[in-house]
């Protein structure tokens, strides 16, 4: 035990008070003379020895009563082993990692708990004249108290309310707001409590600089790593999202799951099941066993009978970290594609107008079936390029449209840019086709390289195995063939760049081309598509090309179907909503949808936008409480997070060998002093309560013996 | 701490110690009290027939010889030998303790009012007494005298005494025991504190010579109650050796110790058909002695 204070023991000097006290009235005398001495000699004869103890026990009493309250203003308190003088002075940092990777748990204790206990021992043996801080960090710093203060009681009852945060672990944050802390002060040290991930060790550099910095301020660093376990499984959902991010009603939409052991020793296979908004399981799969750092892909298959918003989570048994072993997605399933079809002038030498092969193969069906076809093509004018309008739409095909005006196309790059696909064809005419390469509302959306370069040599379509979604169909023995038709001109497109080829002629240049542009996707044809350079829209691989192009150009999403913690989430809704609350259900509100804000409008659109997305999990949006959700979404834990790998000891000295003070400590077991302080109380609540006994006892004994207390 | 100082309605010393004031306080002490408006108690009790007188109207209807007027039908009263010879020795013990005070008068000095007062009382009603000093090593027993006009002589006698012995009062005892008449009254004044199992040896000899025997115990408040506190250095005022200590340790102890003394006393004193009275110095004179003078009537009714 060590003190606190030790010049309070001075407070010892005041035991000489009952002692001279008592010496002082053995002195005083007062002379009787006296005639029943019989009796008095009868009585003290018989008393005398008994009361010279007592005597002596009010005073050892006393005295010892006086001793203790000297102790306790002391402030003693238990030291750890090996410590053997009071403990340094100066400033102190307590540094713990709140990262997410820190709720992985033996069963009985997460990391986070243990760091934390130990955090608490540590702030307890700061000493009179020191202070203490208080620094947590995920994927950002979070000073708890800073900077030092001098009342170790606040930054022990602040610790005790913190708990982890759903981001990763960025110690260059954390070390910074502790170097901070300490800013202006000369010496100091810096606990570091952690689970030592090693992905927070990455910045190599910048660590550097930092350790550099506490050089040059006379900063130490202590380190303690308290995980403690060799060996573990830790299985984590890295990614999980459907093949259509909005998937067509009745339409099967294919679903991939992506798991990985980040842990230290191979995991057998487990169950994954995904499960709806209600947490009904809805599909259930198989993950085979994998090794540490080994991944896997599960897909699997599912259709929504109805259209709406839906949410899906994928689960994993709990293990080494629970919280990476689930991944929540949100999306819009809609009834329809809907594609709308703007047509430039027919060319010459074509019978049909430029959309009428494009629009009977989005729509292979006639009569009463087209309206439950899962396609619906609208035919819309340059009326409807306006931002409104594109809003319904999930594809907009321009089929031999030689030119935009400013208006018409910012509308269309503002619709793709948040998520809509835009298919060009180009138009057949030669006038139209110049105006076509040149009009810059059109050539915003080509790449740079297109260029009026009409090959004219027949050419056909390369037999494959391609590498795009789009055609990798055909990459199936059983799924036919795409060398079926000719070409017998082309404009001539890059194949490089930010182009991805989907159907290339056996000369590799592309018939077909995508790019992507913010979160929305360009289809690229170099063929008209109107019959006049190629037969392939009389061929039978057509209509499986466009629908599959459609289904394609519709992946890209409106909204996201999850972030990250911290990261905002967005959807549009419609114009007259601007201004109105909207409601939010969280992981944290369960059954009620909490007022969250109000539509915004931003950009030309009505949007909401969600901020707080601190807890993982399911997040519904609602503008009526009791309707329909107008978003949904998930907020999932950065993949990186779930790799544990540690960092390790001479990569620790590698970085901070100059101020780094003692060893790299390793372990989640409690100190001696850490299990002796959680089993007996502080000293001075022993010492106080012994008083407290002590002085009843006194008080007691004085009545008994009939003493003046 | 002293004590409280005692209720002294009467008396202080230097009065105590002049005789005419004594003989004038134990006057008003006894008329006080109303003890002379009543047929003294303090009458003995022999029951030896001398003659009877013809009963005249005003006599003690008690005493009428009823066998006579049954017989002769006239009213004649017995009479008895010590209804004309009472004798009272008052004894005082004269032993260095009896100079003990804790304030106001010593036990000795009261004592002598007690004794002034019973002396002032027997010679009102006509009986003779005589004082005593025991204790001094050679007991002192003056003449008797039974006239009321000798009371300033008896005041003297009293006033200039002092306590200054330290012998056992038992042995004096014995040793007056022969100049004492049979069918006396022997009131001891004493605080019994030195020796007293000679007392009690002695007392079986009065017995047989049918005197009666009454014991005044003198006890100051102080060894009573022992109320000092602090440290305190006790002189024996016989010679014993001084005591160094703390009173109110024990004083709980020593005044059960105390009482079970007195108790002793009395006991011994009812087994030898001696009448014990605890005289507490802290009360007042008057109601102690009117105490006992009225109990006296009870008794001899």
């Amino acid at each position: 035990m060590l003190l606190l204070s030790p010049l309070y023991l001075l407070g010892f000097l005041a035991v000489l008070a009952p002692i001279l006290i008592h010496l002082i009235r053995r002195r005083k005398v007062t002379v009787v003379p006296w005639a029943a001495h019989r009796f008095l000699v009868a009585v003290t004869r018989k008393l005398q020895k008994r009361k010279r103890i007592e005597d002596l026990l009010l005073l050892l009493l006393r005295c010892l009563l006086l001793l203790l309250l000297a102790l306790l203003f002391a402030r003693p308190f238990w030291s750890g082993p090996g410590q053997t003088t009071a403990p340094e002075s100066g400033a102190l940092v307590v540094l713990l990692d709140a990262s997410a990777s820190m709720n992985a748990s033996d069963g009985v204790r997460s990391l986070f708990e243990v760091a934390r206990d130990r955090a608490g021992e540590a702030l307890k043996k700061v000493g009179g004249g020191s202070s203490a801080a208080l620094v947590l960090f995920a994927d950002q710093a979070y000073p708890v108290v800073s900077p030092p203060t001098s009342d170790r009681s606040v930054p022990i009852q602040e610790l005790a309310r913190q708990s982890t945060r759903p981001g990763v672990s960025n110690l260059t944050a954390g070390l910074l707001a502790a170097l901070e802390a300490l800013e202006g002060s000369r010496g100091g040290r810096v606990l570091l409590l952690s689970d030592g991930q090693a992905i927070a060790w990455e910045d190599g550099e910048e660590l550097a600089r930092l350790a550099q910095r506490m050089k040059d301020q006379s900063i130490t660093l202590e380190v303690l790593n308290v995980s403690s376990r060799a060996d573990f499984v830790n299985l984590g959902i890295t990614d999980f999202s459907t093949s259509r991010s909005r998937p067509i009603s009745g339409q099967p939409v294919e679903l991939q799951v992506w798991v990985r052991n980040g842990g230290t020793a191979s995991a057998d296979s487990v169950r994954l099941v995904v499960k709806n908004t209600e947490g009904i399981p809805v599909q259930e799969a198989w993950v085979p066993a994998l090794d540490p750092g080994e991944s896997s892909r599960i897909d699997l298959k599912m259709t929504f009978p109805l259209s709406g918003w839906q949410g899906l989570t994928a689960q994993l048994p709990g293990d080494y970290l629970a919280t990476d072993n689930q991944r929540t997605i949100g999306f819009r399933v809609s009834d329809r594609l809907r594609v709308g079809i703007l047509e430039g002038a027919r060319g010459a030498g074509s019978n049909v107008d430029p959309a009428y092969f494009l629009s009977a193969a989005a729509v292979p069906v006639v009569g009463a079936a087209v309206g439950s076809f899962p396609v619906q093509v609208i035919s819309i004018g340059s009326v409807g390029i306006r931002t409104e309008a594109l809003r319904d739409l999930d594809v907009v095909l321009l089929a031999g449209v030689s030119s935009l005006s400013d208006e018409e196309s910012d509308a269309l790059h503002d619709f793709v840019e948040s998520g809509g696909g835009l298919w060009i064809n180009p138009p057949s005419g030669d006038s139209e086709l110049s105006r076509f390469l040149a009009d810059p509302g059109l050539r915003r959306f080509l790449p740079e390289a297109v260029s009026l370069n009409i090959v004219e040599n027949p050419g056909y379509p390369a037999a494959g195995p391609y590498n795009h979604p789009i055609t990798g169909f055909w990459n199936r023995r059983d799924a036919g063939s795409l060398v079926g038709f000719e070409v017998e001109q082309y404009l001539h497109m890059p194949s490089s760049g930010d182009v991805s080829v989907v159907l290339p002629l056996r000369n590799r240049d592309p018939l077909f081309a995508t790019r992507t542009m913010g979160v929305g996707r360009v289809f690229l044809s170099a063929l008209p598509l109107d019959g006049t350079w190629s037969n392939l829209p009389l061929s039978p691989q057509f209509v499986p090309i466009v629908q599959r192009s459609l289904a394609w150009l519709s992946g890209s999403m409106a909204s996201l179907q999850s972030v990250s913690p911290g990261q905002d989430w967005v959807v549009r809704v419609p114009a007259s909503e601007v201004g109105k609350p909207f409601y939010i259900r969280t992981p944290r509100s369960e059954e009620i949808a909490q007022l969250a804000g109000r539509v915004e409008f931003r950009a030309g659109q009505a949007i909401v936008a969600v901020a707080d997305t601190r807890s993982l999990g399911l997040y519904e949006i609602f503008l009526d409480p009791s309707g329909e959700p107008e978003g949904l979404f998930g907020v999932n834990l950065v993949p990186s997070e779930s790799d544990l790998e540690e960092v390790t000891v001479e990569e620790v000295a590698a970085l901070f060998g100059e101020v780094l003070q003692g060893e790299v400590r390793k372990g989640s077991g409690s100190s001696t002093s850490g299990r002796l302080g959680s089993l007996i109380p502080e000293p001075w609540v022993i010492l106080a309560f012994a008083l407290l006994i002590l002085s009843a006892g006194e008080i007691f004994l004085a009545q008994r013996l009939s003493r003046p207390s | 701490m002293t004590p409280n100082p005692p209720q002294r309605d009467l008396f202080d010393p230097e009065t105590v110690n002049r005789a005419g004031a004594l003989g004038l306080y134990a006057r008003k002490v006894v008329e006080g009290y109303k003890v002379g408006e009543h047929r003294s108690p303090l009458k003995g009790f022999a029951i030896e027939f001398a003659q009877h007188r013809e009963y005249v109207p005003g006599d003690d209807v008690r005493h009428m010889d009823w066998k006579i007027l049954g017989r002769t039908d006239r009213l004649f009263i017995k009479q008895y030998e010590q209804d004309t010879n009472f004798n009272a020795q008052i004894l005082l013990d004269c032993s260095a303790s009896m100079n003990f005070r804790s304030t106001g008068l010593t036990k000795f000095e009261t004592a002598k009012v007690i004794a002034a007062c019973l002396s002032h009382v027997i010679l009102q009603q006509r009986d003779a007494v005589s004082i005593g000093f025991v204790g001094q090593g050679t007991p002192t027993l003056l003449p008797r005298t039974d006239t009321p006009h000798r009371l300033s002589w008896v005041m003297e006698s009293l006033a200039g005494a002092e306590a200054s012995g330290g012998a056992p009062i038992g042995d004096d005892l014995l040793k007056l025991a022969p100049a004492i008449p049979r069918r006396s009254i022997l009131i001891l004044l004493t605080d019994l504190l030195q020796d007293e199992e000679s007392v009690f040896t002695a007392l079986p000899r009065f017995r047989f010579q049918e005197s009666e025997v009454i014991l005044f115990h003198f006890l100051d408040s102080a060894e009573l109650n022992l109320p000092y506190q602090n440290k305190v250095r006790f002189e024996g005022l016989e010679g014993e050796a001084a005591l160094t200590t703390q009173p109110e340790d024990f004083a709980e102890a020593y005044r059960k110790e105390v009482s079970g003394y007195c108790r002793e006393m009395r006991r011994q004193c009812e087994r030898h058909d001696a009448h014990y009275t605890l005289v507490d110095t802290s009360k007042p004179l008057g109601e102690t002695l009117g105490e006992y003078l009225s109990f006296r009537r009870r008794v001899h009714r």
